[in-house]
C-alpha cells in the first residue's frame, strides 16, 4: 500500500506544493506544512476508496490540513527573506512585470481568510463552482457568493496599490 | 490588473517552481518517517500522552494505596505514615474520578478517529480539531487538578498530623486553632491560586489563540447559511 501511496504523491505532490505556496510566507513554515500535509494524506489513505479522482482527496486533505495550521506570528519574520523567496524566479532573466504581477499577486493572497485562500487556489487552478465544492464541501452557491467577495477584495486591493 | 492577470502570473510560477521542487518518493518517504512539527500531529500525540500520563498517575496512587506500606517504605517511616481515614476516603475519590475520566478520554478520541482528521469537508475538519483541542483541554485542567489535590491531601495531612502533635504536648486555645487553620487555608489557597494561575496561562499561550483562529474560521463557514 505504501508504494502505491508514494507513487501517486510522487506524481501528483504539485497540489501539496501550490497549497504550501498560498498558505505559508517563508521556506520553514511551508517545509513543516508539507510534511504535516504528507503525514494527513497517508494517516487517511486507507480511506480514500476512489469514489473522488486522486488529486481531488489530495486537494481536500492538503487545504484542510493548511487551514487548520497554526498561524505564526507574522512580526517575528524578516520580511526581506520572505520577499526575497515568494517573487524571484531565480532561473530566469529578469522581467520586471512579471515580478511585479508576482508580488501583486501574493501580497493580494495575504489579505484573504484562510477559507478565502482555498477558494482562491481552486480558481486560480481553473477548478468548477462544482469541483471547488466537492473539495470544500462548501455549497456551490457559498463558493459563488465567496469568489463574488475575493474578486472585490483584490480588486479594490489592487486599486488601492496602483494610486500608490 | 486584472484576475486572468493572476491566474497567468500564478500559473508561470508554479510551472517555473515545480521543476525544481520535485521530490523522489525516498525523499518523501523519508519525511514520512519523520516526527512532524504540524499541529495536528502535535495535539494528536499531546492527546495520547495525556492519556498515557493520567493512566500513569492512576497506577501510581493505586500502587499506594493498596500495596502494604512493608513493600513500599522503610519500617522507621511506616508509623509517621499513617493518615486519616477521611483523608484514604478523598484519595479514592479522586482515583475513582480519574478512572472515569480516562474512558471517558478513550472513548472521545476513539469517536474522533484522528486518524482521518483531514479527510471530512472543511467544516468537520474543524469541528473535530476543535474537539480534540477541547478533549486536550480537558485533560490537561484534569492533571492540574490532580496536582493540585494532591498538593492539598499532603498539605491538609501533614498539618493534621502537626495538630495531633501539638494537641498531646500542649492543648491549643480555640482561638489559636482557628488563627492558625484560617492562615493555612489563605497559605494554600496563595499556592494552589498560583500554580492554576501558570498552568492555565501556559495553555492559553499554547493553544488559545489557535482555537479563536478556528473559532473564526468556523464562523466564516457558518455566516453564509445563517
Amino acid at each position: 500500500m505504501k508504494e502505491d501511496f508514494l507513487r501517486n504523491i510522487t506524481l501528483n505532490q504539485g497540489i501539496i506544493h501550490k497549497v504550501t505556496r498560498i498558505y505559508c510566507d517563508d521556506e520553514d513554515d511551508r517545509k513543516d506544512l508539507f510534511q504535516e500535509i504528507l503525514i494527513q494524506l497517508w494517516k487517511s489513505y486507507d480511506k480514500f476508496r476512489e469514489q473522488s479522482k486522486f488529486s481531488t482527496w489530495m486537494y481536500r486533505v492538503a487545504i484542510n490540513t493548511a487551514i487548520t495550521n497554526f498561524k505564526k506570528d507574522v512580526k517575528s519574520r524578516k520580511k526581506s527573506e520572505i520577499e526575497k523567496d515568494l517573487y524571484l524566479l531565480a532561473d530566469e532573466p529578469y522581467d520586471e512585470e512579471k515580478e511585479e504581477h508576482l508580488k501583486l499577486l501574493y501580497e493580494a493572497i495575504n489579505q484573504l481568510t484562510g477559507i478565502e485562500k482555498s477558494i482562491t487556489l481552486l480558481y486560480l487552478e481553473d477548478k468548477s463552482y462544482e469541483e471547488i465544492s466537492e473539495i470544500t464541501g462548501i455549497s456551490q452557491n457559498y463558493v459563488r457568493v465567496k469568489m463574488n467577495r475575493i474578486k472585490k477584495k483584490l480588486e479594490s486591493f489592487v486599486k488601492s496599490k496602483e494610486r500608490i | 490588473m486584472e484576475l486572468h492577470d493572476f491566474k497567468k502570473a500564478w500559473q508561470k510560477v508554479n510551472a517555473d517552481k515545480s521543476r525544481r521542487e520535485g521530490l523522489d518518493s525516498a525523499k518523501i518517504n523519508e519525511l514520512l518517517r519523520r516526527r512532524s512539527s504540524g499541529i495536528l500531529s502535535r495535539l494528536d500525540r499531546s492527546v495520547k500522552i495525556g492519556i498515557w500520563f493520567l493512566v500513569f498517575f492512576l497506577l501510581l496512587t493505586l500502587a499506594d494505596q493498596l500495596l502494604p506500606a512493608d513493600l513500599l517504605f522503610p519500617s522507621e517511616y511506616r508509623g509517621s505514615l499513617q493518615v486519616p481515614k477521611w483523608i484514604n476516603l478523598l484519595e479514592w475519590v479522586v482515583n475513582f474520578m480519574l478512572m472515569l475520566s480516562i474512558l471517558l478520554f478513550v472513548i472521545r478520541y476513539r469517536r474522533l478517529q484522528s486518524k482521518t482528521l483531514a479527510d471530512q469537508d472543511l467544516r468537520g475538519t474543524i469541528e473535530k480539531v476543535l474537539s480534540l483541542l477541547d478533549t486536550f483541554k480537558k485533560e490537561f485542567y484534569l492533571a492540574v487538578i490532580i496536582l493540585l489535590s494532591g498538593i492539598s491531601l499532603g498539605f491538609i495531612s501533614g498539618a493534621n498530623k502537626g495538630f495531633q502533635s501539638v494537641q498531646i504536648s500542649q492543648p491549643p486555645s480555640i482561638l489559636n486553632v482557628a488563627i492558625v487553620v484560617v492562615a493555612m487555608l489563605f497559605l494554600l489557597s496563595l499556592i494552589l491560586g498560583s500554580i492554576f494561575y501558570i498552568f492555565h496561562k501556559g495553555y492559553n499561550h499554547l493553544f488559545g489563540k489557535y482555537r479563536d483562529q478556528l473559532i473564526k474560521s468556523l464562523n466564516e463557514l457558518q455566516e453564509h447559511e445563517e
